[in-house]
């Protein structure tokens, strides 16, 4: 406490020194006249008194000094001293700081805009209560390796386990339409349990959560909004609880709001919820199951491999009491539980880290090439140094000179830094794949401001560790014996360093190239896989009848039929089609196919994609015909039931026969036969294995009065939504067209976040490779500019110029093949890191090694180039004058 | 010399604070004199070394000081005890005592524990 209060005084006493010092002196001459006094008193002379009186005080300079210390803190006043001449030495050399400057704000900048990410995404807690509790539960199934559960083993599991405090289910994907308040619009809706919100400790921040009595089949209708769906269509009206809105043409009541911070996981956009109704009845056999995600509640100190093996006892139990078909479609599941925080990130996590490890190896570029600027400089300043030495400086004290001036470029360079990150980081934001989870939450908050501050304190002692040293070294005499700057006594041993730090510097950006040259060429095997389709200038569009108005199958079938007729009469419309599900979407309905002639096969065997089209749809994507005919308007209600399949189907079912003409059976319906065969499409992703697929006419299909529009059009593409919209709206006026986008929008987002990477990676190798050219280019030229003299002796002596800048480049290329060999070692151990980002590319792909070797071999033969040149044209007699 | 001085340092406070106490207010050359005196003569420092001792129990609130008028009219600085001074020397002298018992017991070879 005293200390304290004795530090904040001393702290104080840095200021208004002139007018403390005056007041000591007085008191001093007051002090000594006292003295003088006694003296003479005590009969001493008076001249002597005096001296007697100085000598018994010990000399009036050394107390005030002793004084000085314990006024203020000497340690702050040699750091502000420390710091003033830095940045005078710092004003002086503006080209150098500039420089090194600029290498750190790349290399800080860099790091702080990735760091903010991975904080803002790996690092951040999921803004739920404990967090760290919840758990995503579900079962693998080895046959078909899928992971889902199914609602029956939800209900078991939440009445019989041991280890979750309580768990939830629901289910993201749904998409419901809001009529009544504003234009139509297609919501992004979730269905949960009524447990969720206690299981994720979440309240509305208006109205209340949804009762058990509303989550029961047919219970009534409510909902939950969000608090964007509140402000943006309700004009966050506080009174919005216990309003009636319209969605899917049925009533619902709202019941609450969400505060802001809320985000659902798996899906931050939700705008409703709702509840999600499942029916906790025994399985029975003509019961369909609902597939169900799962979060829970972990009682405190259960570990998630204790509650996955307690889960799994309930799960044999729960699979044995369920009838035969579905006993079987489950054998074998195995209960998985992880964090739902791994859940939310673990697929993006792999991609940060290399990211992060990217930016790392840039910053080591940017120390490594302040360090050899500092050694530079450290050879010039070694006169200075041993000035200052002979004056009295310690080594200690010239060392921690040195590593202020160091860390003051540093600070600088962090600054500067952030200013990039700020930028950088909403060029991310806006660029970055939409399936980063909480990317939007990015910011330069004070944990990015600390870690940059940490960055940069931590580069600045980095690369001026070797320079302090350097100056520890330093012998007193030998530099002030040197004439001019010729001084060398220590060029040798810094030399040395300069050379490894260069081959570091290469070797560093060796690895980044490899990186990203991996990553680059795995994105153009992805980008070069055909889809199966021709989608540009097309046109796409959803749109879903709600059942409240469209009841009859015959009703869905006159308004698209009318639609497809309005849309293709549009000026530039070429083509126009629609089908349940596009390629690559994903597909929703999979189903069992019984062949004529074959035995019935197992449930989840002859599994096929079933997906409906209209005549226009393949003509629209130009998905050429392999066999037979398309289906078109023959194919209608009353004819007999028809099919196309795709060639995988024909490859894994009709391997030695002709498939057009042979039948099959769906679970529903009558026998169809096969009319035609088309080209294979991906549909669940452009990297994933093609499934088989049959095409049924709306008319003979089953499915949901939900369709895709696909338009092919000779203008742009985007320039006919509004065209879309209106034409939709001429049919009926509540029906909300979504899911407007280019069929190139749907293929490039299959690749965004691998291009997101990629472009990234390849940013900072290629500044990796400028940091490093420009680092071994100043170098050489410092050390040509050094040696002008020794050159000028060469040629006088009469080598040819030629040989000098051999020299040179040898010496550069010298470089060049350790850091590259360096940079191969490490590559081998480090690109399987990338082993998951990659799609085809081996991590020691033999292309991507040559193709970066050489590349640097030319880099850094180029950055020696100029110097090189400079050394050859070097005039001997002007050299020699030199001095 | 130097073992003596780091004694020195080390309980100068306490020599400066008790002389305030029995003398009350007094500047730093009378201080020093005075302690030099009550030494017996055996201390034998430079005065200069008692004004940072001064400054750092100022720092600390055990003294406060002020300029006055000296019996023959000189301008000096006078030092006198605080409140929390006052405390301190109670404390600083009782420690002083146990850590001086306590070394007695080292120093005196020949006598043995009772």
């Amino acid at each position: 406490m005293r200390a304290v209060r004795a530090w904040l005084i001393r702290l104080r006493g840095l200021f208004g020194k002139d007018r403390r010092d005056a007041v000591f002196s007085a008191e001093l001459e007051s002090h000594l006249q006292f003295h003088i006094e006694d003296n003479l008193r005590a009969g001493i002379a008076p001249d002597e008194a005096r001296r007697a009186a100085l000598i018994k005080l010990g000399g009036v300079q050394q107390t005030k000094e002793l004084h000085r210390e314990r006024t203020g803190l000497p340690l702050i006043e040699t750091f502000l001293q420390d710091l003033q001449f830095g940045l005078r030495m710092l004003g002086k050399n503006p080209g150098f700081t500039a420089a090194a400057v600029l290498a750190l704000a790349l290399g800080i900048g860099a790091n702080t805009a990735i760091f903010s990410v991975v904080d803002a995404v790996l690092l951040h807690s999921l803004p739920y209560r404990d967090a760290s509790r919840l758990m995503w539960v579900t079962t693998f199934l080895p046959r078909t390796g899928q992971s889902i559960v199914v609602h029956p083993d939800y209900f078991g599991w939440r009445q019989q386990n041991h280890v979750f405090e309580d768990m939830a289910a629901y289910s993201p994907d749904r998409e419901d339409t809001l009529t009544g308040a504003g234009e139509p619009v297609r919501l992004s809706s979730t269905l949960v349990t009524y447990s969720f919100f206690r299981v994720l400790g979440v309240e509305p921040r208006l109205g209340r959560e949804f009762s058990q009595a509303e989550d029961r089949p047919k219970g009534p209708r409510v909902a939950i909004l969000s608090d964007t769906l509140w402000k943006q269509r309700f004009g966050a009206d506080r009174n919005v609880v216990g309003r009636v809105i319209a969605l899917n043409g049925d009533a619902y009541t709202v019941v609450g709001v969400m505060p802001p911070e809320f985000e659902f996981p798996e899906n931050g956009n939700a705008e409703i919820l709702l509840p999600f109704a499942l029916p906790d009845t025994p399985v029975a056999v003509d019961q369909a199951l609902f597939l169900v995600r799962i979060v829970g509640r972990l009682r405190p100190k259960i570990t998630p491999a204790a509650a996955s093996a307690d889960l799994d006892g309930i799960l044999d139990h729960l699979h044995s009491m369920y009838p035969a078909g579905y006993a079987k479609m489950l054998a074998g599941a195995q209960t998985r539980v992880i964090s739902l925080h791994d859940r939310e990130v673990g697929n993006v996590r792999p991609a940060l880290f290399v990211l992060l490890g990217a930016v790392g190896f840039l910053l080591l570029i940017a120390c490594a090439n302040v360090a050899n600027l500092q050694l530079a400089r450290a050879i010039a300043r070694e006169k200075e140094v041993a000035i200052r030495r002979a004056l009295g400086a310690g080594r200690v004290r010239i060392a921690r000179q040195l590593l202020t001036e160091s860390t003051l470029v540093s600070v600088l360079g962090g600054a500067a830094g952030m200013l990039l990150a700020f930028w950088a980081l909403s060029a991310m934001r806006l660029a970055g794949p939409r399936n980063i989870p909480h990317m939007g939450g990015a910011r330069l908050d004070w944990r990015v401001l600390l870690f940059t501050l940490t960055a940069s304190l931590a580069t600045g002692i980095l690369f001026g560790l070797a320079p302090a040293l350097a100056a520890l070294r330093t012998p007193v005499n030998e530099p002030l014996k040197q004439s001019g700057s010729q001084s060398a006594s220590s060029s040798g041993r810094v030399r040395r360093s300069q050379k490894l730090l260069m081959a570091a510097e290469v070797a560093l950006a060796f690895v980044l190239c490899i990186g990203a040259g991996l990553l680059t060429r795995s994105l153009i095997c992805l980008i070069s896989i055909p889809p199966g389709f021709d989608g540009r200038g097309v046109l796409t569009a959803q749109i879903d009848l709600p059942i409240s108005s469209y009841r009859e199958p015959e009703q869905w079938h006159h308004f698209y039929s009318e639609l497809l007729i309005r849309l293709g009469s549009l000026p530039g419309v070429s083509v126009v089609g629609g089908a349940s599900v596009l390629p690559l979407r994903g597909s929703t309905s999979s189903s069992v196919m019984t062949i004529e002639g074959d035995p019935a096969p197992d449930l989840g065997a002859a599994r096929v994609f079933v997906n409906t089209a209209t005549p226009g749809y393949f003509s629209a994507l130009r998905i050429p015909l392999i066999a037979g005919r398309a289906i078109d308007e023959r194919d209608g209600a009353t004819t007999m039931p028809t099919a196309v399949v795709n060639q995988v189907l024909v490859r894994r079912y009709f391997p030695h026969r002709d498939p057009v003409g042979a039948r099959f059976k769906l679970p529903w319906g009558d026998w169809r036969t096969i009319v035609g065969v088309i080209q294979d499409t991906k549909q669940n992703g452009i990297a994933a294995e093609i499934e088989p697929e049959i095409f049924l006419t709306m008319q003979q299909s089953v499915s949901n009065p939900e369709m895709t529009l696909v338009i092919r059009s000779s203008v742009p593409p985007d320039s006919l939504a509004s065209a879309v919209r209106v034409s939709v709206a001429a049919l009926d006026p509540n029906l909300p067209v979504y899911g407007i986008q280019t069929m190139d929008d749907l293929l490039a987002g299959q690749v965004a976040s691998q291009r997101f990477n990629s472009y990234l990676l390849a940013a900072f190798a290629l500044l990796a490779l400028l940091l490093a050219a420009v680092g071994i280019y100043g170098v050489l030229a410092y050390t040509v500019s050094q040696r002008t003299r020794e050159i000028g002796i060469r040629l006088a002596l009469g080598a040819e110029s030629s040989n000098v800048r051999r020299m040179i480049l040898r010496h550069g290329l010298g470089i060049a093949l350790l850091g590259i060999g360096i940079g191969l070692a490490a590559s081998f151990g480090l690109t399987r890191v990338l082993r998951s980002l990659l799609y085809t590319v081996k991590p020691t792909d033999p292309v991507t090694f040559t193709a970066v070797s050489l590349a640097l071999v030319l880099v850094t033969l180029a950055a020696c180039w100029i110097p090189a040149r400079r050394a050859a044209r070097v005039n001997p007699m002007v050299a020699l004058r030199h001095e | 010399m130097t073992g003596k001085k780091d004694v020195w340092q080390g309980t100068l406070a306490l020599m400066v604070l008790k002389t305030l106490e029995s003398m009350g207010s007094l500047h730093g050359y009378g201080i020093a004199r005075r302690i030099e005196q009550t030494s017996g003569d055996l201390l034998s420092v430079n005065y200069g070394t008692i004004y940072p001792a001064l400054l750092k129990l100022e720092q600390e609130g055990y003294i406060s000081s002020e300029w006055g008028t000296s019996d023959n009219n000189r301008k000096a600085k006078y030092y006198k005890l605080t409140r929390a001074g006052r405390k301190q020397v109670e404390k600083e002298a009782r420690d002083w005592e146990q850590t001086t018992a306590i070394l007695a017991r080292f120093l005196a070879p020949h006598e043995e524990p009772s």
